[in-house]
């Protein structure tokens, strides 16, 4: 097969702050024309810095197309040698307040502008590639993560590109969209497109590609023939277990286990929440749930069912409509969310944005919590220093220097530091932690999932109360004493762990009704 | 009421309401584009006495007023190379700006100070002057004036219905996915505040030799500082431009009536810039209304320099 994309010797170092990161350390790579070829490796081991070489030029290093040495210095270059890529960070890629069809420039030509003619292009686009229902004339503030994320695709999809680069394009997809982006992906491999796909799923690596590339600190560790190695693998998960491996550099994924406890005390009770979102939509409709100390409750449901803005309800962060919430035995309905934190509630909101304040380093991050428990008006900084440098250890967090502000972080690594915050919070007078957590692991390599799975359970022994909100069924199933299931802002069902399975709780998810599934 | 249709009053109006609006339309496509440039005020008296200065030396009206669009244009592109090339403080630039314009403006007029230079004439328009009530209000003006008029909708059409509208909206909102679709952000926030520049240039010119038809130093005021605050009012829309220049010029004109009736002229000295503090009260209320937020408002990008 011909090599349609060569990098080679690719280096590419961040200064900034007295360190030097190496994010990309002599990187050798090719893309073979018509395949689908997986670049995995940790949070932060250089792979979204890797495909950004390619639109910006690495420090050193050859890059050539179709054997012909070329130099990419700017994103226009590149979109000219037809390479289209959809990237982790949609904060940078997407306008908020243009629509869809406002976002997508590069098909526009000439002096006017014509959006009926970009709107038609995108329904026609869309239609061509089962992409799902999107309408061109919404903007995208009012769009779901997931949503935002196929407008990402599609951005890279519209002109047609000969190498389609996805960084991490599945994470907030439901399975049917993920199922539909491999359909697509494989006609696009048929027509002879090449693609590279990063992902933190690695059985989408395992399943779907044919050739995987892996990245440590920067550096290529191997890169292998899927299906050949698939041979070798009896099956699945053993695959997933050898890529962690080489990915991580020792034995990293073991089963978690979870082990049975009794609660007794209610930590955290809501009744008839009624909540609605921006859009003036009823999108919370009379939810009621209880949680209890030393307990996970699993809100499982498909994303953009309300789940976001029932847990702002509860926090006050967004007004509820109508219903109460009580925390150990007070009714904290409407007060503000400093009183109900100073409580013991940790919270890990699914937009990380509104968790971090990215200008500031990773330090002062860590710390949100904790500055207002400072004795004295001034900021203790040997004190900080020990409390940051435990978290930065203990969570495995990723920065060259915890001074170093945490825009510079990669994705997962600024992920990390809202868990390793959320997670160290301290309840006062010895009560246990409530911890309402979303999403938890998104965007997390597989390694630090288990790690933040794994804390998880040790939290819920220690006496922990925590509501988990994930869209990922495996997460809910591994970690949850009881599952509720949300649609259409309604629950739908609580269902037991032991009663639950993959297909009840995926019915209930796609809006079954609880005596249906349970006849 | 009788007052407003007064054609004289109705003219004067309109002939203050055009030294806001024709620097604040500039100002709108330098915010747009993500620049903030504070030194409108600064521009505009420069260019002020820069072009009454040139007219009155070449004793050509049209030397001196290209001479102050091309003066403004000039001040705009020292901010923007310190902010757009180096990346510096904008607000810091901009006031500095403001600080050497008026300067500058001084050394441009000294000579001319108290000497008559013969402005820009009235022109009526044939027909359009005819109209009942508006036609002796809106169409018996100097050719600046028209040209403002020209320029609210054609500016309101780039920004909305063309192309480099559009990328100049997309740099001021994300100029990191602009970058990232291929626009060149520099360039584009280059362009926008030069014409700003001459923008404010061209206000300076009009306030010099069309609408006071004067030079004496520190004659703006500070009301080039207004043209900021207008650009809030206006909500970052040209066609805003136009309601908000001509509520101001309406506030500059009528205190002069409230005279008349024995309000004391030190307070209403005050009402363009009370006016303009009770606004922007009134809009930072609408505009923090998480809502209204994703709609309309400041450019997402505005102040913040890019760095790719
Ligand atoms: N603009 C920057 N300034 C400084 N350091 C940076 C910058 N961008 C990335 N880095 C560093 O480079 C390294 C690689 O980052 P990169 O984003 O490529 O990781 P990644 O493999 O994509 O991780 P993830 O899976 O978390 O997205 C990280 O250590 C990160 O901190
Ligand atoms: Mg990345």
């Amino acid at each position: 097969m011909d090599i349609v994309l060569e990098m080679q010797g690719v280096c590419k170092t961040f200064y900034g702050d007295g360190v030097i990161v190496k994010a990309n350390d002599q990187v050798n790579f090719n893309l073979k024309k018509g395949e689908i070829h997986a670049l995995l490796g940790e949070n932060g081991a250089g792979k979204s810095t890797l495909v950004g070489t390619l639109f910006r030029k690495p420090d050193s290093g050859i890059i050539r197309l179709n054997g012909k040495e070329v130099e990419l210095n700017d994103p226009i270059t590149a979109l000219n040698y037809g390479l289209g890529i959809a990237r982790q960070d949609l904060t940078k890629s997407l306008i908020e307040r243009h629509t869809i069809a406002e976002n997508i420039l590069s098909i526009s030509k000439g002096f006017f502008l014509s959006l009926t003619e970009i709107e038609n292009e995108i329904i026609k686009v869309l239609n061509m590639y089962d992409l799902g229902e999107l309408d061109p004339k919404v903007r995208i503030w009012k769009l779901s993560g997931g949503e935002k994320q196929r407008v990402e695709i599609l951005k890279a999809l519209i002109s047609d590109p000969d190498i389609l680069i996805l960084d991490e394009p599945t994470s907030m997809l439901t399975p049917t969209e993920i199922d539909n982006l491999f359909k697509l992906l494989n006609k696009l491999k048929a027509r002879g497109k090449s693609i590279i796909l990063i992902s933190h799923h690695l059985e989408e690596a395992v399943n779907y590609s044919d050739r995987i590339t892996i990245l440590r600190q920067g550096k290529v560790v191997d890169t292998i023939d899927t299906h050949k190695a698939k041979e070798n693998w009896k099956s699945e998960e053993e695959g997933i277990r050898a890529i962690a491996n080489l990915m991580v550099g020792r034995e990293s994924l073991y089963d978690l286990y979870r082990e049975p406890l009794k609660p007794v005390n209610v930590a955290i009770e809501i009744k008839g929440i009624n909540a609605k979102n921006e859009m003036g939509d009823e999108v919370v409709r009379g939810v009621g749930l209880k949680l209890m100390d030393n307990q996970i409750v699993g809100l499982a449901g498909i994303s953009g069912n309300g789940q976001a803005e029932l847990v702002e309800a509860m926090l006050n962060l967004r007004k509820a409509d109508s219903g109460e919430v009580w925390i150990r035995g007070m009714n904290i309905t409407n007060k503000s969310i400093r009183a109900i934190k100073n409580l013991g509630v940790a919270y890990v909101p699914e937009v990380r944005r509104k968790a971090l304040i990215l200008d500031l380093s990773v330090r002062e991050n860590l710390l949100l919590n904790s500055y207002q428990y400072s004795p004295t008006p001034m900021i203790e900084n040997d004190n900080n220093a020990l409390i940051t440098e435990e978290l930065i250890d203990r969570f495995n967090i990723k920065t060259p220097s915890p001074l170093v502000p945490v825009r510079t972080l990669s994705g997962g690594n600024r992920q990390k530091v809202v868990v390793a915050r959320e997670f160290s919070v301290i309840p006062p007078d010895g009560a246990g932690l409530i911890l309402i957590v979303e999403n938890p692991t998104f965007g997390l390599d597989v390694g630090t999932t288990q790690f933040v799975r794994e804390e998880l359970l040790k939290m819920r022994a220690a006496g922990a109360a925590i509501l988990l909100v994930s869209s990922d069924l495996t997460e809910i199933l591994t970690l949850s004493d009881v599952i509720s299931v949300m649609y259409k802002g309604r629950i739908m069902g609580t269902v037991d762990s032991e009663d639950a399975t993959r297909e009840n709780i995926g019915l209930l998810m796609g809006g079954v009704e609880l005596e249906e599934v349970f006849s | 009421m009788a007052e407003i249709i007064n054609p004289v009053l109705g003219q004067s109006i309109v002939a203050a309401a055009t030294f806001f609006l024709i620097p604040t339309l500039g100002e709108i496509y330098t915010e747009r584009s993500g620049i903030l440039n504070l030194g409108i005020e600064g521009m505009i008296i420069a260019s002020a006495a820069g072009s009454y200065a040139i007219t009155f030396l070449t004793q050509n009206l049209w030397v001196g007023i290209i001479f102050g669009i091309f003066l403004g244009g000039i001040l705009a592109t020292i901010h923007a190379v310190i902010t757009i090339t180096f990346n510096r403080n904008q607000i810091v630039s901009g006031i500095g700006l403001t600080i050497f314009g008026t300067g500058l403006s001084g050394f441009l007029g000294r000579d001319v100070i108290g000497k008559a230079v013969n402005g820009l004439d009235k022109i009526e328009l044939p027909i359009l002057y005819d109209l009942p009530v508006i036609g002796p209000i809106f169409f018996n003006h100097t050719i600046l004036v028209y040209l403002s008029y020209i320029l609210v909708p054609v500016l309101w059409f780039i920004l909305y219905k063309t192309r480099v509208g559009i990328l100049i909206r997309t740099v001021g909102e994300n100029p990191s996915a602009a970058f990232n679709q291929g626009v060149n952000v520099r360039l584009i926030r280059y362009l926008c505040t030069i014409f700003g520049g001459m923008c404010a240039g061209l206000g300076g010119a009009y306030l010099s030799l069309s609408w006071l038809n004067f030079w004496s130093e520190g004659m703006t005021n500070g009301k080039g500082w207004i043209v900021i605050a207008l650009v809030v009012v206006s909500l970052w829309n040209p066609l805003g431009a136009l309601f908000g220049s001509y509520l101001f010029g309406s506030f500059d004109v009528l205190q002069f009536s409230f005279q008349q009736i024995g309000i004391d002229t030190s307070i209403l000295k005050m009402m363009p810039y009370l006016s303009t503090m009770t606004f922007l009260a009134l809009w930072a209320i609408i505009l923090s209304q998480q809502k209204v937020k994703s709609i309309v408002g400041a450019p997402t990008a505005l102040a913040t320099p890019f760095e790719d």
